[in-house]
């Protein structure tokens, strides 16, 4: 399965390749290696076929002229547009992933999307919504290392039908000092190579663990719903939430409830009325796993 | 207000209206919700796609504004004081005419014309 996987990117740069992930299908096209190298290292496990088709289509192209070869360049175009200035040619392959935020976080308005850290265990999911910085990533790949299955560490998707969440795995993202706190805790598992983005910012994606991605399809409930904030050199503190607070937060967060209108806000609010709900302060790894293990196993 | 102001580009100039209304009503359609972990009240406004949090204080003065009357600032003062069982006194009276003032900001409430 892996290698007929591997094999289909041959087509990646003429009809392109269609990358089941979640709920999505995604068509990916490009001409650059990196892009390739980049699914080889990260997306061996997911179901890729050939195909012109999908919910997303992300193509990945190079520059032209002088910029072929002069400081080269890479250009994201999502759905026939292009949102974003061109970026350096070696963020060709992590590209697919701000292009994948892009497109989910734009389009895919059948769900409530939240930028949210989401794992799930023993059937029940813990929610971790926070914006850009808080430490939900380095929590989220810490978690994954464990016992947890990944869902996504970026976004919460829910079913406003169902009230659950849909998983979409994919390379967790992580920054600056939590590259080396995370590969000292995970040694077996696969890094890409560091860069900076296009904030300055050192970064990193680790490949999803294959389980999170075969179990693609496995929806669950909310179970608990956390506020995290990363704080240097601070004690863990861990202190219940009140429910009204956590929905503002959750609206904060989320990137198109208003698109669903009545729909939208009462499928958060409902959300919201099923997790225990809290707000975690932390600096220490270890010492916050342990808090979520006696907390989420009762 | 806002879209007045960003439509004539009056940013920063004095407000249109200066005088105190006298007269309120609460905006339609609202969607609320409440929990039974604390006494906080969250607002959906459908029109405006925003969310406010109020307190229950707030909750309490949109409900005694929502009854499709125009409402002058002296019943409305005293319908509070009597439901939180205390005076109509200043600061009652201050709390809400700061608490409509923000409800009408936030498209809760709106004034009437005298």
């Amino acid at each position: 399965m892996k290698h007929r996987a591997l094999s289909v990117l041959s087509e990646l740069d003429a009809r392109g390749v269609q990358v089941a992930i979640g709920p999505f299908l995604v068509r990916v096209r490009s001409e650059l290696t990196g892009v390739r190298d980049y699914l080889e290292r990260f997306y061996v496990d997911f179901p890729i076929r050939t195909g012109d088709e999908g919910h997303f289509d992300v193509a990945v192209v190079g520059g032209r002229g002088v910029r072929r070869w002069v400081r080269p360049q890479a250009s994201l175009v999502l759905n026939g547009v292009r949102p974003f200035l061109p970026l350096p040619a070696h963020l060709a392959g992590p590209s697919l992933e701000w292009g994948l935020n892009w497109c989910i976080g734009n389009n895919a308005h059948r769900y409530v999307a939240v930028h949210a850290a989401v794992v799930e265990r023993g059937g029940r999911v813990l929610i971790l919504p926070a914006p850009p910085s808080s430490g939900k990533s380095t929590l989220c790949a810490a978690l994954i290392s464990g016992e947890w299955r990944l869902f996504s560490d970026e976004f919460a998707l829910i079913d406003p039908e169902t009230g659950q969440l849909l998983p979409i795995p994919r390379p967790v993202a992580l920054k600056e000092r939590s590259i080396e706190i995370i590969r000292r805790r995970s040694p077996h598992v696969v890094f890409g190579p560091e860069a900076q983005d296009t904030e300055g910012s050192r970064f990193v994606h680790m490949r999803p663990p294959a389980d999170s991605v075969r179990r693609a399809s496995e929806e669950a409930r909310p179970a608990w719903l956390i506020v995290p904030r990363f704080a240097a050199g601070r004690p863990t503190t861990f202190e219940p939430l009140p429910r009204a607070r956590a929905l503002m937060q959750l609206t904060d967060q989320s990137f198109n409830y208003n698109y669903l209108g009545r729909k939208g806000f009462m499928c958060l609010a409902e959300l919201v009325r099923q997790c225990e709900c809290y707000r975690l302060e932390y600096s220490d790894l270890d010492d916050v796993l342990a808090l979520l293990d006696r907390v989420t196993a009762r | 207000m806002r879209g007045i102001v960003g439509a004539f580009g009056l940013r920063g100039e004095k407000p249109l209206v200066t005088a105190q209304p006298s007269r309120w009503m609460a905006a339609r359609d609202l969607i609320w919700t409440c929990y039974d972990d604390s006494d906080e009240w969250v607002v959906y406004d459908p029109f405006s796609a925003d969310v406010h949090l109020l307190t229950a204080s707030a909750r309490l003065l949109w409900t005694v504004v929502s009854d499709e009357q125009p409402h002058a600032i002296e019943d409305l003062v005293a319908t509070l004081a009597a439901a939180l069982e205390r005076s109509p006194d200043d600061e009652l009276t201050r709390f809400t005419r700061e608490t409509l003032s923000s409800m009408d900001r936030a498209g809760l409430v709106r004034p009437l014309p005298s």
